[in-house]
C-alpha cells in the first residue's frame, strides 16, 4: 500500500503553509491541491482557511474546487475543516450577505453572539464521544474568529465556555472541523492532530 | 473560559534581536530564531514580532525572517509588525506564517490601505499598533516615529475599530517602553472611555504590574520583551507568578515528542 498523501486545497487561504508544516512535522507527506486532477492522489483533504467566508467561497467557486470537494467527500474520504475552513463546511454563512458553504455539514455560520471576537486561548469541552477529540478534553487551543458554525446538536463534539457556549469542533462521519487552529496550539494542537492524522489515513 | 494572554515581543533591529529602552537605545540581544524558539518552548501565549527598521529604511516585511521562524517548526501564534505598505504586503506576511499583522505607520499615513487589508484578510487579522504618552495637560496623544510627532487620537483611527476593520489595539507606553515598572497607567484610565480590545506594552516588567493590567477588563493581552530573554524558562517562571490572573496556566512538555518527529 503506497503512504498515506495529505492534501491541502490551496486557494490562497493564510493557514495552508503552517498547517502544511505541522502535517510534515508528523511525518505524513502532503501536497497543495489546486485542480480537479489533484484530488486523485489525495488519501485525507484539508481545507484551510483564515479570512472572510465569502472571498473564500468566491476563491473556490473560480477555481472550480467546490465539486471536486463534494465529490472527494462523498467518496467517504476524510475531509478536515481549519477554522474558516470548518466554517466552510456549513450550508450557509451570514458574514457580509448570506454566502452558500459546502454543505457537508448541515448548519449556518452566524456572528457570534456573546462577544465581537473571540482571540486567544480558551478550554475545550468535548460533549460528545469523539476517538480524535476526546482525549482533548479540557486541553487549550487557539482561536481567532468573530463568526460561528451553529450547528444542530449531533454534529457538535466540541464547545469552548462563554456566554453562549461557542462550536469548537463539528464531526459527521469523515467530515471533521476546528475551529481553532491546531498548527499554532503547540502541544495541544499537535496531539489532536496526531491522533486525527492516525485514524484518518487508517481509514 | 477565554484566556488573557501573556504576549512575548522580540524587538529586531539590523538583523538582531534588541533590548529597547523608549525606542532610543538598544542592547543587542542575539539571533531572532533562537530567541522565538525559547518563547514557542516555554510556552508563550503568543509572539509579537516586531522589525523596527523596515518602515525607517522604507523596506517591506522581512518575509524572509518569517518564513525561517514559520519553518523552524514554531507553533505559538505570531504577530509581525513592520514595513507593512500595502494589502498586498500584508497577505505575504499571513501566508508566510504570521497569524496576525500590526499596522503603525500606515495608521498615520493611509488608514485607507489599513480597510482594504481588513476587508481582504478579515479583521481579526489586523492589530492596530498605538505608541502613545500624556502630554503635560495630561491629554493623550499618538505619537509617529518616523515623523517624531505627537497628535490626537482621531475618529477616523477609532471607527477602523469600531468597525470591526481592526480586532485589537496594541497600546504602547513609548517612551517608558524598556523600563521597569514603568508602564503609565494614567493611559489606560484615559483609554477607557473608547471600550476597545487592548493589549498593553511598555514597562510592564513585574508581576504587580502584569497583574494590574490584566484586571482592567479591557485589556485582553500584556506584552512584554525583555524580562523573557535572561532566563531559561522565564515564561514558566513568570506564569506561576501569575496564577490568579485569568490567564493560560503554565504548562511544561517534554520535548521528546516533538524530536520523535523532528
Amino acid at each position: 500500500m503506497s503512504a498515506p498523501i495529505i492534501g491541502l486545497v490551496d486557494y490562497g487561504a493564510g493557514n495552508a503553509a503552517s498547517v502544511r508544516r505541522l502535517i510534515s512535522k508528523l511525518g505524513y507527506r502532503s501536497r497543495l491541491v489546486n485542480k480537479h486532477e489533484d484530488f486523485e492522489f489525495v488519501t485525507v483533504l484539508f481545507v484551510p482557511g483564515v479570512g472572510a467566508f465569502p472571498s473564500a467561497m468566491e476563491a473556490l467557486t473560480k477555481m472550480n474546487l467546490v465539486k471536486p470537494i463534494l465529490d472527494f467527500a462523498n467518496s467517504g474520504k476524510p475531509v478536515v475543516g481549519v477554522c474558516l475552513g470548518m466554517q466552510l463546511l456549513a450550508d450557509s454563512s451570514e458574514e457580509m450577505g448570506l454566502t452558500k458553504g459546502l454543505g457537508l455539514i448541515p448548519g449556518e455560520v452566524k456572528a457570534l453572539s456573546s462577544m465581537e471576537w473571540h482571540i486567544g486561548w480558551n478550554t475545550l469541552d468535548c460533549v460528545g464521544e469523539c476517538s480524535i477529540a476526546s482525549k482533548s478534553d479540557g486541553q487549550n487551543f487557539y482561536y481567532n474568529h468573530s463568526y460561528e458554525f451553529q450547528a444542530p446538536k449531533e454534529y457538535i463534539v466540541g464547545v469552548v465556555e462563554a456566554e453562549n457556549p461557542i462550536v469548537s469542533i463539528v464531526r459527521k462521519h469523515n467530515i471533521f472541523g476546528m475551529q481553532f487552529h491546531p498548527e499554532i496550539s503547540q502541544i495541544s494542537g499537535f496531539k489532536l492532530m496526531r491522533r486525527l492524522l492516525e485514524e484518518f489515513t487508517d481509514a | 473560559m477565554l484566556k488573557k494572554r501573556l504576549t512575548g515581543a522580540v524587538t529586531i533591529r539590523n538583523g538582531m534581536v534588541v533590548q529597547s529602552f523608549g525606542y532610543n537605545r538598544y542592547l543587542p540581544i542575539g539571533k531572532p530564531k533562537v530567541v522565538i524558539e525559547n518563547l514557542d518552548r516555554w510556552g508563550i501565549d503568543e509572539i509579537f514580532i516586531q522589525v523596527i527598521d523596515r518602515s525607517a529604511k522604507s523596506l517591506e516585511p522581512d518575509i524572509e525572517l518569517i518564513d525561517e521562524i514559520a519553518t523552524s517548526g514554531i507553533l505559538t501564534p505570531i504577530m509581525y509588525a513592520g514595513g507593512i505598505q500595502n494589502e498586498a504586503q500584508a497577505a505575504q506576511v499571513i501566508r508566510a506564517g504570521a497569524e496576525r499583522v500590526c499596522i503603525d505607520t500606515l495608521l498615520h499615513i493611509n488608514p485607507d490601505e489599513v480597510e482594504k487589508i481588513a476587508k481582504r484578510l478579515g479583521g481579526q487579522a489586523i492589530v492596530g499598533s498605538l505608541p502613545v504618552g500624556i502630554d503635560n495637560n495630561g491629554i493623550i496623544y499618538w505619537y509617529n516615529y518616523q515623523t517624531k510627532e505627537k497628535r490626537l487620537l482621531n475618529d477616523r483611527l477609532l471607527s477602523l475599530v469600531k468597525d470591526g476593520l481592526i480586532s485589537e489595539i496594541l497600546l504602547i507606553d513609548w517612551q517608558n517602553e524598556g523600563f521597569d515598572e514603568a508602564f503609565d497607567f494614567r493611559i489606560l484610565e484615559l483609554f477607557e472611555k473608547y471600550n476597545l480590545p487592548l493589549i498593553l506594552f511598555g514597562g510592564l516588567t513585574s508581576e504587580k504590574t502584569l497583574k494590574k493590567a490584566f484586571d482592567a477588563p479591557m485589556v485582553v493581552a500584556a506584552a512584554i520583551g525583555n524580562r523573557l530573554n535572561y532566563s531559561e524558562h522565564a515564561v514558566q517562571t513568570l506564569k506561576n507568578q501569575l496564577t490568579s490572573a485569568p490567564i493560560r496556566t503554565a504548562y511544561y512538555h517534554d520535548r521528546s515528542i516533538f524530536k520523535h518527529y523532528d
